[in-house]
């Protein structure tokens, strides 16, 4: 089932601020996304916009073509898990996943042996065999995730939103966890939107990313689209290491306030602007400068790098240059693999071919 | 050291103005003899009183357990203009005088009241008879299921509600199957402490009530119509039997409690 999102508006009962500002966003059937921002970004807000949780000012929301406006939470038929399970803490766990069942009207409520079925076939699926009797404050963290999970997959909704579903587990069973969800999502072929603050979990479960801050998906891409041609800094901040290194552009040259950092073309009007570049981009450039750069630390190819100019130190992991010793006396730095930002945008540059011109959202695959 | 004496005060403490007085009611009840003391429960104005009580209870429980759930609910799940001061008068009961509630109900439905007259004409008289006494104890007890309700509702949260209305349920299936019995320790208490107080009322009845023995006199006001009238027995009797009356839902309470708690519901 796919989901679609056409300029959502919702703005806060308390202060009429927006929380969700304009957002558009599709997401395919069968996919899995990822939305992916800090916190306050209005991730949590949007995915209750789509559930029906929280009312929308503006914009409309569509589950496979059909808007679901008007459509009550209670019949949208979405499975959501929450951040902290919401489990019915006075219920077996039995009783927890076939809540959806056994409250239906008569005529569509499947018999008894029917949904202890149902609720044996998602235990089971869940490896959660045989304890359908317990409570939930009898289970480890892990097992409660899973609980909220199979009771929000045994109503078979058409969409599955999951908000921080891993924040309150700990590291070894968050990885365990997570290859297992995504396991899910192929067999059952569910349509599934994830909330997350945790770059890594969105890298290593979704396949489309969208990245919000301030209530608005700053862009939509794989994570890798997302890493390589950020919209703008703070994508490219939140996607990565960045090393940011201010300067001004001065008759089409990019010049560094630090010294012996090598000038490059920039094609923009003359004024202030900042570098942002990955570590692994830097290039050092030996016998090019008069600073010095001192390798703390080496891994394989890569070293960890104190580069020294006048009283200012940078500190950067990246390629050791061929047959360099430890310590590179009048080097400079190479930096125009890196992008220029003036503000919240880039400056474009064209002669590199490095960097592409800044688009506000490039689509995923 | 300081342990020792900060229990030991509190024992003592406990002992005179708890106990004390609970033994005494019934040494006093039991001073001429067990048969003495029975006597008093063949006067049918006794049984008549208690009875009133019982009645007078059951209802008011029901009524503000109703009641009780629905502000609760309300108060603790939506913000509204005037929410504030909504909680400040529903807790008026507790700050106010009962005999000021009693008055204030007289005011309104007294034959000099508002509708007072009106209502004895049409032969539903409702002060000195079993109605106001029924709306002077809602008055007094009307806060206690709201107050042991709303802070345990405010606690467990709205996503529980959230998850079973995605999941299908509506409003009173979520109040029924997720909301009440999420808080039903606090509902149980709250319900506990109205039907002791309900049956304690004395001032807030003594208003409304005229005191007519056999027709309008509860179990506290009889003790008062016999102390007065040099029944020592007969009054202490009575007042054993309310005590033992309230220490029986306290009990129930406690047991309760224990239950949920060795099947680790009290999270």
């Amino acid at each position: 089932m796919s989901v679609h999102l056409d300029h959502i508006i919702r703005v806060s009962p308390q202060n009429g601020r927006p929380i969700v500002n304009d957002v558009s966003l599709t997401v395919e059937d069968g996919s899995f996304t990822a939305l992916v921002g800090p916190s306050g970004a209005g991730k949590t807000s949007l995915l209750r916009v789509i559930a029906g949780l929280d009312g929308h000012q503006g914009g409309t929301v569509s589950i496979d073509g059909a808007r679901v406006d008007n459509v009550n939470a209670r019949d949208r038929n979405i499975g959501f898990v929450f951040q902290h399970y919401a489990l019915f803490a006075h219920m077996t766990v039995a009783a927890n996943i076939g809540f959806g069942l056994s409250i239906r009207p008569r005529r569509s409520r499947p018999g008894r042996a029917e949904i202890e079925r149902r609720v044996a076939e998602l235990l089971e699926l869940m490896q959660l065999s045989g304890m359908g009797s317990r409570y939930p404050h009898e289970l480890s963290g892990g097992q409660r995730q899973r609980v909220a999970l199979a009771r929000a997959l045994a109503t078979e909704p058409r969409v599955l939103l999951l908000d921080e579903p891993f924040g309150a587990l700990d590291p070894v069973v968050r990885r365990q966890i997570r290859g297992w969800l995504r396991d899910l999502h192929e067999r059952l072929g569910l349509t599934t939107i994830l909330v997350t603050h945790d770059r890594q979990e969105a890298t290593e479960l979704a396949d489309t990313i969208a990245l919000m801050r301030h209530g608005r998906v700053v862009q939509t891409g794989t994570a890798q689209q997302l890493e390589d041609t950020p919209a703008d800094p703070f994508v490219m901040e939140f996607t990565g290491d960045v090393i940011r290194i201010p300067g001004r552009i001065d008759r089409g040259l990019f010049v560094a306030d630090m010294p012996d950092i090598r000038a490059f073309a920039a094609n923009a009007a003359d004024g202030r602007g900042e570098v942002l570049i990955r570590p692994a981009d830097i290039r050092l450039l030996p016998d090019a400068g008069s600073a010095m750069a001192w390798l703390r630390q080496t891994r394989g190819m890569i070293g960890t790098y104190d580069f020294t100019t006048g009283t200012q130190t940078l500190r950067f992991e990246t390629v050791i240059p061929a047959g360099a010793a430890p310590i590179i006396v009048n080097c400079a730095l190479d930096i125009s693999a890196g992008r220029i930002a003036q503000g919240d945008g880039w400056i474009e540059r064209q002669e590199t071919g490095v960097a592409q011109p800044a688009t506000p959202q490039s689509t995923g695959p | 050291m300081a342990r020792f004496i900060f229990a030991s005060a509190v024992y003592l403490l406990i002992g005179l103005i708890v106990i004390l007085p609970v033994v005494l009611v019934f040494v006093m009840a039991f001073s001429h003899g067990l048969a003495t003391a029975l006597a008093t429960f063949a006067d049918p104005d006794a049984l008549s009183a208690i009875r009133l009580t019982v009645i007078m209870t059951v209802l008011t429980v029901a009524i503000n357990t109703v009641f009780g759930v629905m502000a609760a609910w309300t108060l603790s799940r939506f913000r509204f203009p005037g929410r504030g001061a909504l909680i400040v008068l529903i807790e008026l009961p507790l700050s106010v005088s009962p005999v000021v509630g009693g008055l204030v109900w007289l005011l309104v439905f007294g034959t000099q009241g508002w509708w007072g007259a009106a209502l004895e004409r049409w032969g539903y008289p409702v002060m000195f008879a079993p109605p106001g006494i029924l709306l002077a104890t809602v008055f007094v007890t009307f806060p206690y299921v709201t107050r042991t309700l709303m802070p345990v509702m405010i606690h467990n949260g709205r996503e529980g509600e959230d998850a079973a209305v995605l999941l299908g349920a509506g409003l009173w299936q979520i109040l029924w199957h997720v909301t009440l019995p999420g808080a039903r320790l606090a509902l149980l208490s709250g319900v506990l402490l109205t039907t002791a107080r309900a049956m304690g009322e004395f001032g807030a009845v003594s208003v409304v009530s005229g005191h007519i023995p056999g027709l309008t006199e509860t179990i506290p006001l009889h003790i008062e119509t016999l102390y007065n009238g040099y029944q020592t027995v007969a009054a202490f009797t009575m007042a054993g039997l309310l005590a033992i009356m309230a220490m029986l839902v306290v009990t129930a309470r406690t047991l309760i409690e224990r239950r949920a708690g060795a099947r680790g519901l009290i999270a």
